[in-house]
């Protein structure tokens, strides 16, 4: 069996799909005989110019060896992780840094035109194309992350989707009227858009929000949205919650509302079929809508409140539409390797870089 | 020699479901120079365009870098679609075509903290220090003044847009006296011309391509073509040409007005526009807003001999009244277009229309014609090419040292991580700094290779 690092990215005080990825790789890699672990650096995108002194951190590592034991492979995920050097490196690319390519001209980055910052742009797009090049095996976790890697730095990769982190655990019970809404509080999740779509929603409709803030001034903004449209009884935030609660969550929801801008993959997506309920996606959400398909398993809306309201109160209207969307979001997880299944794939596509060389033993050197 | 090579920015065709007048302009004179210019094509897209070597506009440097433009040409108008263009000619300065110099819209919201006055400064004065970080450039108003200042030529399809540039915009990166550059339209058939003969006195046939919103005065149309059927036997019909989402409001504004003979077409183009005005009498600009013009709508109408009413109001105002008919914005508005309506439903009326219509053709095929405007424009760039090269590198030649300024602040940053503890000393180390020499390797060993 392996020595096998996971390269992660922590930012303290949050916890969001990359950082449950990273834990349920190492849990299956150990499940498997493997010894695994994950090295985490704090990560912070401001001021800008950190990043390439954090890119420049990953890359002064070494990873070759800790104690008696020989790495025999890295797996990076998030920018900057994959700048780590080993001879055996395999990506599962969660995502690059966003600002520089598919948020680049958007509210959403912060590069200007200031030849600094040109410059910065441009010597971390060429860097991204160099170390990411130098892995073995290069796989993303979904068409959409593969797709930006192909589009933007001319990287061939594989979609390797991740499986659902609860595995068989999830469930349903009969709907309870609200709607679930699960994620880091941020303004791309875009969580303030079913806040806002609430006072055109049904009264009896309510919003459970799962997630902490973790940009400054966003709970304050959700605050004045609530408090200017009386929607004190109707909003609920739960912050963080225990993976039963969650389940438990998903599991009575009258759907699931996810609606990220261009989303990389979006676990609750998956996790919401996999309780058999609905979601009410936007139609530049990205990731989510290699999965959601409108009126078969989601609501596709415009990224608009009133869109989104008038897709909520065609399932408060509906119950067997709603019942049927979740129905076939079941269905399709069943179908897909995306429940425990999933994992066997994973594992072996990326650590097909230890195969090359016939190593799958490496304790000592 | 040589072809000139052109990085050309612009929203193309189907990029879109908008009507958009940088992608019309693309298609009827991109080849036309391509005869005499190597040009390769950016937008905000991964999809290529016709035989046009196509790419992302955030690979153009990469482009740049590889084969070396000559120069970059970007096409600008008020609308989301072109907001990389806004963006991205702040990096790479070039040649602009402005088809818009008021923008309703706001985006993107990056070029809000754009430093380009402080740039522009460091250039001017050969500064070698650069300037601070602010937290905020935030700029007032809706003039496009970064926009015109970093154009190393400006060309304006509207002579009022111009002016303004004129009167606003100073601290340029360029010398360059802006330049009047008309619209390319869809040439006229030479064989098909209005004559009395072809006059239906039993029937009138309007033609109008607003929105339903105030400023295009739609509101103001119905109401006057109400009033003028109701006075006269001749049928007026009316076709609108609208994009999908105004159908809706559209509808309404006719049912508030009772009318019957609107025909609803979907899918507003120059091209679609262009196939219309072979049936009609009558065109309609009637566009009353700061923001905004007739734009190429009203040249193709003037092209195709269609007599065409404008609102007398910003661009239309250049327009002598032998050409156009225009009616000023006002309580009186609705009065003058039904008085124009009804002189048309009659036989004097209709002759006299023909004669503006021969007027109007002469006018315009001496102004929109593509070959015309495509050789205009060659002429344009050619014989200012050294000019354009030395403003637009007077910007990119920053990239280098900007790019020595950005690794020295980095290297100057705390660090918290696994191999630095507490802060970077500023002062040369006597020994090697571990993350300086990793940020020199990752970082700075291609400095020579940045695009000039």
């Amino acid at each position: 069996m392996a020595n096998i690092l996971v390269l992660g990215v922590k930012v303290p005080f949050t916890r969001g799909g990359a950082e449950v990825l990273s834990a349920s790789l190492v849990k299956e890699l150990r499940a498997r005989g493997h010894e695994a672990d994950t090295v985490e650096i704090p990560y912070s995108t401001w001021p800008k110019e950190m990043l390439l002194n954090q890119a420049a951190i990953w890359r002064s590592l070494d990873l070759s060896r800790y104690g008696e034991k020989k790495v025999d492979l890295v797996i990076g995920t998030k920018f900057p992780s994959y700048f780590a050097n080993h001879p055996k490196k395999s990506i599962w690319m969660v995502h690059q840094h966003r600002a520089l390519y598919d948020l680049y001209g958007t509210r959403f980055s912060d590069i200007s035109d200031d030849p600094r910052d040109e410059s910065l742009r441009q010597l971390l797009v060429k860097a991204d194309e160099r170390v990411i090049s130098e892995a073995q095996y290069i796989s993303g976790i979904s068409a959409n992350v593969v797709n930006r890697l192909k589009h933007y730095n001319s990287i061939s990769a594989e979609v390797l989707y991740p499986p659902l982190p609860l595995g068989q655990r999830y469930c349903s019970k009969p709907a309870e009227n609200y709607i679930l809404s699960v994620g880091r509080l941020c303004n791309i999740k875009r969580a303030d858009l079913m806040i806002k779509a609430l006072p055109m929603v049904h009264q009896f409709i309510k919003l459970k929000i799962v997630g902490v803030a973790d940009e400054p001034g966003v709970m304050d903004y959700y605050k004045n949205e609530i408090d200017k449209h009386h929607l004190w009884e109707r909003v609920e935030f739960l912050g963080r919650v225990s993976d039963e609660e969650l389940i438990d969550l998903y599991a009575r929801a009258m759907a699931v509302y996810y609606a990220p801008f261009n989303e990389d993959y979006g676990y609750v997506t998956l996790e919401a079929f996999a309780s058999s309920k609905g979601v009410i996606t936007a139609n530049d959400s990205g990731g989510t809508l290699e999965f959601v398909k409108h009126q078969e398993n989601g609501l596709i809306a415009d990224p608009t409140s009133e869109s989104i309201a008038a897709s909520v109160n065609s399932l408060a209207q509906d119950k067997d539409l709603a019942i049927k969307l979740g129905a076939n979001g079941r269905s399709f997880i069943e179908s897909s390797e995306l429940l425990e299944r999933g994992w066997d794939l994973v594992i072996e596509r990326l650590l097909s870089p230890l195969k090359e060389t016939g190593r799958m033993v490496g304790n000592l050197s | 020699m040589r072809p000139v090579r052109i990085a050309w920015f612009s929203t193309l065709p189907g990029d879109s479901d908008r009507s958009s007048v940088c992608a019309d302009l693309t298609a009827q004179i991109l080849p036309l120079l391509s005869n005499e210019f190597e040009i390769e094509l950016f937008h905000d897209s991964f999809e290529s365009y016709s035989a046009f070597k196509t790419s992302h506009y955030l690979n153009a440097y990469q482009r740049h870098q590889s084969q070396p433009f000559d120069l970059c040409f970007y096409q600008l108008e008020d609308s989301k679609d072109s907001a990389f263009v806004r963006s991205h000619l702040g990096l790479m300065p070039g040649v602009v075509w402005f088809h818009d110099f008021l923008f309703k819209n706001n985006t993107p919201e990056p070029i809000h903290n754009s430093p380009w006055r402080a740039i522009l400064s460091k250039i001017r004065s050969n500064h070698p220090e650069w300037p601070a970080r602010k937290g905020d450039f935030w700029e007032p108003g809706p003039y496009a003044l970064r926009e015109g200042a970093l154009a190393t030529l400006a060309l304006f399809s509207s002579r009022r847009n111009l002016y303004e540039y004129q009167q606003r915009v100073s601290g340029k990166l360029s010398k360059l006296a802006p330049i009047f550059l008309p619209y390319a339209t869809y040439l006229a058939d030479p064989k098909k011309s209005r004559s009395t003969s072809s006059i239906d006195q039993d029937q009138l046939k309007l033609g109008f391509l607003g929105g339903p919103d105030l400023e295009y005065r739609a509101y103001v149309l119905l109401s006057a073509i109400s009033a003028a059927q109701s006075i006269t036997q001749t049928k007026i019909e009316l076709t609108w040409l609208l994009e999908r989402d105004e159908l809706s409001r559209a509808e309404a504004l006719v049912g508030e007005f009772n009318l019957k003979n609107v025909r609803f077409e979907i899918g507003r183009s120059l091209k679609r526009w262009n196939e219309l005005l072979t049936e009609m009498d009558l065109a309609f600009h009637l566009l009353f807003s700061a923001y905004g013009d007739p734009k190429h709508y009203l040249a193709q109408s003037l092209n195709a001999g269609v007599p065409s009413v404008v609102t007398d109001f910003s661009e239309a105002e250049y327009l002598s009244a032998d050409i156009v008919l225009k009616v000023s914005a006002g309580l009186n508005e609705s009065a003058e277009l039904q008085a124009i309506i009804n002189r048309a439903a009659t036989l004097k009326g209709r002759k006299e229309l023909l004669e503006l219509s021969e007027r109007s053709k002469q006018y315009a095929c001496e102004l929109y014609d593509p070959n015309l405007v495509a050789k205009e424009l060659s002429w344009v760039l050619k014989s200012n090419l050294s000019k354009l090269k030395q403003s637009a590198q007077s910007w990119t030649a920053l990239l280098p040292s900007a790019k020595q300024a950005l690794l020295e602040e980095v290297k100057s940053l705390r660090v918290a991580g696994i191999c630095q503890a507490g802060e970077l000393r500023k002062e040369k180390l006597n020994f090697p700094d571990p993350l300086a020499q990793v940020i020199d390797n990752l970082f700075a060993s291609n400095l020579n290779s940045q695009a000039q």
